[in-house]
């Protein structure tokens, strides 16, 4: 099961190799694009919307309106679900905590020069001019990071040097190395990451700044709105968890240094 | 019936005790070491089939028995068991060559289940979990 994400602001590029990469190792192939469909489908909700939250970053660092945060929600859960089972090249720049925590995940970063590939006409105007800069400013403003950190990557590809064969031939290298093996602590880390997810969406219309994590059954549970004032609402928050599938003891946090410890 | 020689290496004793009977029970011959020390002696003296071994133990740490028994037999599987498991950690035990990783706490049946893939994977397919076991 193991798990390639190529992360761009450069969406034709990166969906080039991404595209590559996929068809020779013969994992499933999942862009933004059928993320957007899949999760539509799943939560019965229209593309147009996902799109639109996808496109505009929240005007302020880490404070997206409650729909907005709802269809993050939505489209982290999906995510989780197609991963799990698949063997999966995904590319966009949605994601990014999820892959952090899943250590057999290989993350790529794609550079591109924006005269990279000039045959190749954009998908729509500005897709690699203002899109991009909107991706990194959207990517910024949810997760707290810069898009096109390296620091962030396993692998760095600067497509100014290198085709898109190339690109694709050093990602499945890359990928033979040991360490990107799924192992059973990785495995049970998805496992842990998807049922954080279900939780979340299904406390996001309540709560949402909520985060989740999830360790074995146990689940830590962080927002500001768990604060010694409102224990009642925490309480009623813990008791719904607790008869969610998977769910074995639920514990509270009302301060995020102690979330942050779990 | 040929069975796999497993040394098991944690420094709390509890869960060398725990574990090596439900090991055994899988019909795996079981040495367990409190010391990591001792252990390493042992793994340079004897070729053992597959080891458990905990990372954080005074003096030597896992990833150190984890090289000296890749060192001494590459077919050696070797399974990662810790209680301080990271991403970072996993990455270095896999490209040292560890059989798996799993984070505590576990349930005896989850090692089992590691130990069952790794000694079938060396040849010895008669060996059966079992549901008391």
């Amino acid at each position: 099961m193991s798990i390639v994400a190529i992360i761009s602001q450069h969406s034709r590029e990166s969906a080039a190799i991404a595209g590559v990469a996929a068809s020779r190792l013969g994992y499933r192939l999942v862009l933004m694009e059928e993320l957007v469909k899949t999760a539509a489908q799943r939560f019965q909700t229209s593309e147009a919307e996902l799109f639109q939250a996808l496109k505009e970053p929240p005007l302020i660092q880490r404070m997206a309106r409650k729909p907005k945060l709802k269809q993050i929600a939505w489209l982290d859960q999906t995510l989780c679900e197609l991963m799990a089972g698949n063997q999966m090249v995904f590319c966009g720049y949605l994601g990014y905590p999820i892959f952090h925590e899943i250590s057999h995940v290989l993350k790529v970063l794609v550079l591109a020069h924006p005269d990279a590939h000039p045959t190749t006409p954009p998908v729509s105007p500005g897709a690699n001019g203002r899109g991009g800069i909107r991706k990194i400013k959207w990517f910024q403003r949810i997760y707290n990071a810069r898009l096109d950190d390296p620091n962030l990557y396993d692998l760095t590809l600067n497509l100014h040097h290198m085709s898109t064969e190339e690109a694709a031939d050093v990602v499945i290298s890359t990928l033979g190395q040991q360490r990107f093996r799924p192992m059973t602590y990785s495995l049970n880390c998805m496992c842990n990451l998807d049922l954080a997810c279900q939780i979340r969406t299904a406390l996001v219309d309540q709560v949402p700044d909520v985060e989740v994590k999830a360790h074995d059954g146990t689940i830590y549970l962080y927002s500001r709105t768990f604060k010694r004032s409102k224990r009642q609402k925490a309480l009623e928050i813990k008791e719904s968890v607790m008869h969610m599938e998977g769910v074995n003891y639920v514990e509270v946090c009302g301060e995020k240094g102690l979330f942050d410890s779990f | 019936m040929n069975r796999p020689e497993i040394l098991l290496i944690d420094d709390e004793p509890i869960v060398g005790q725990r574990l090596k009977g439900s090991l055994e029970k899988l019909g795996c011959a079981v040495q367990v070491f409190q010391d990591p020390s001792k252990a390493l002696d042992r793994i340079r003296e004897t070729r053992f089939d597959i080891i458990v071994t905990d990372v954080m133990m005074p003096d030597v740490s896992g990833i150190q028995i984890l090289e000296a028994a890749k060192a001494v037999s590459a077919d050696t599987r070797v399974i990662i068991i810790t209680g301080f498991a990271t991403s970072a950690l996993a990455r270095e035990c896999m490209d040292k060559g560890a059989f798996d990783m799993i984070a505590k706490p576990f349930k005896p049946s989850d090692l089992r289940t590691l130990v069952l893939r790794a000694a079938k994977e060396l040849g010895f397919t008669e060996l059966q979990e079992t549901a008391n076991a």
